[in-house]
This record gives C-alpha cells, sequence and structure tokens, in this order.
C-alpha cells in the first residue's frame, strides 16, 4: 500500500516550489523594509516623552485655633480638620474626653459636659454624629482645604483635685473616590449619596 | 459607668481610682478598621490593692484604600 502511494506521489506533476520560496522570500523582505521605515518615521517623528506620576496620599491633621493663634489653655475654639493629602478625602473625627494626672494617668470618673466642660458643636456645617459615637463630616474635602469647624468653643470648669480636663480630638480620613473606600470601612456609613456620606444615627 | 480613652500606636493608659468591681474592656474596632484584634474584649475583676493589665494584640488586615489619622492631645486648666 505504501509503495503503490509511493508511486502515485512520484506521478504527481512537480510543484514549483522553488517559485514559490522565492516570491515569499521577497514578499518577507517587503514587509520588514515596510516596517523599517515605518518605525524610522516613528524615531524621527516623535520626541521623547517622559511620564511622571505621583503617588496619592490620603492624610490629615487637627488644626484649633485661628492660624497662627496659640491655645491659652483655658478655652479651645475652631477645631477642624484639614486635608493635608494630594487627593480628596472624606473625614471623620473621635473625641475622648477624660480626667488627666500630671503622670498621665487617666481617672475613673468621667467628665460631665455642661458641668465639668462647655462645649458648642458646630450645627448645619457637615458635621453629624454617628450610631459609632464618631463625627462624619459628610462631604469630602479637597486637598490642602479644611473641614468646617467641629468644635466652636470648649472651656473647662471644675476639675477633681489633682487632674485636669483632657480633650483628646483623633482624626481619620480616607481617600473620597470609589466610594466603596468609604462604605466598606467606616462603620457609620451607610452609602454615598452623589458626594455627601449617608450617615447612621443612632437609634437608627 | 462607661469611659473612653483613645490610645494611639503601641500606646497605652493607666485608669485609676476605678471602684472595686467586674468590668469589661472592649476595643472599638469601628475606628482602627486596617486592625484586627485578637479578641473582641476582656473581662477584668479588680480586686483590692492589685493592678491588673489588659493588653490587645491588633494585626494588620487591610491593606486597601488609602487613609491618614492625626491625633492631638488639649490638657486644659479651668477657668478662673
Amino acid at each position: 500500500m505504501n509503495h503503490e502511494r509511493d508511486g502515485a506521489w512520484s506521478r504527481r506533476r512537480p510543484r514549483p516550489v522553488r517559485r514559490r520560496q522565492w516570491a515569499l522570500a521577497i514578499l518577507s523582505a517587503f514587509c520588514l523594509l515596510a516596517s523599517a521605515a515605518s518605525l524610522a518615521v516613528l524615531h524621527t517623528g516623535t520626541g521623547p516623552l517622559t511620564n511622571l506620576f505621583q503617588p496619592g496620599q490620603v492624610s490629615c491633621r487637627v488644626l484649633e485655633g485661628a492660624d497662627g493663634s496659640t491655645f491659652d489653655g483655658v478655652t479651645k475654639t475652631d477645631v477642624r480638620i484639614r486635608n493635608t493629602g494630594n487627593t480628596d478625602a472624606y473625614i471623620r473625627a473621635a473625641i475622648a474626653v477624660t480626667w488627666v494626672a500630671a503622670d498621665g494617668d487617666v481617672f475613673a470618673g468621667k467628665p460631665q459636659a455642661g458641668v465639668d466642660y462647655t462645649v458648642t458643636y458646630s450645627e448645619n456645617e457637615g458635621w453629624e454624629p454617628g450610631f459609632d459615637g464618631f463625627w462624619y463630616y459628610t462631604r469630602p474635602v479637597a486637598a490642602g482645604a479644611d473641614t468646617a469647624d467641629l468644635i466652636k468653643s470648649l472651656s473647662a470648669v471644675n476639675s477633681p483635685e489633682g487632674f485636669r480636663l483632657s480633650v483628646k480630638i483623633a482624626a481619620s480620613s480616607i481617600q473620597a473616590s470609589p466610594g466603596k473606600a468609604v462604605i466598606d470601612n467606616w462603620t457609620a456609613v451607610e452609602s454615598v449619596n452623589g458626594t455627601s456620606l449617608v450617615i447612621k444615627k443612632e437609634g437608627a | 459607668m462607661s469611659l473612653t480613652v483613645a490610645i494611639s500606636g503601641q500606646g497605652s493608659v493607666t485608669v485609676t481610682g476605678l471602684p472595686v468591681g467586674s468590668y469589661t474592656v472592649t476595643e472599638l474596632t469601628g475606628w482602627s478598621w486596617r486592625y484586627e484584634p485578637d479578641r473582641a474584649s476582656a473581662a477584668v475583676v479588680l480586686q483590692p490593692g492589685k493592678d491588673n493589665t489588659v493588653t490587645f494584640m491588633n494585626e494588620k488586615t487591610n491593606l486597601y484604600w488609602l487613609d491618614g489619622d492625626s491625633c492631638k492631645d488639649n490638657i486644659f486648666d479651668t477657668k478662673g
């Protein structure tokens, strides 16, 4: 069988292999020349480009008083948070009020607002208390910008012997886009409406 | 009674003047969302003349998204 097949094969007319090989070689050479010419045009027609990428940075700082003012030890005013990063961010704050001794120990008693200290929070300026006890600034803050005041004024009134009022203000910022970042990680954020945070309130 | 204190980084705080009794110390995980504490809370029974220590170990588990923190402590004098 194989012999017959070989015989049939040998009876066929020989193909013009050499001509086709030449045609293929000429076509390949033409393509190479064409691509070389294209590369040359691209190379000479485009100047060098340097792409600089700046990594995103999210950070914040607690500010108090008017710019340049110093704390007089009695009354704290205009407490706000600055977005010190290079991209829009959402900001929230936690306030811990305690009595502290000179060595930093915290007294077990809890200072009472309106009795041991007076505090005035800003109203309708974007800050909302969440069910978790933290304050949320519902609008995104541009890089370098400040939130509205969280605390307008805070003063100590009474303190137990050997202790002074301590007000610790912690601030936290997170990238504003995409909204999934803040929804997934800040517990009191229910959703983002446009660019405003919808906050879960206590008892809601 | 309920008292909230703030601790930054690997810091600690000592609370004095607590009456003898049973207490529960809880870490507010909603703030430090990148970290997972080794336990949700710790029960402590205070006895006279004996100090108690509660330690929470936190492991960084959330590596996504960009965020930043800042903290300021203000010590006040009383008016007058």
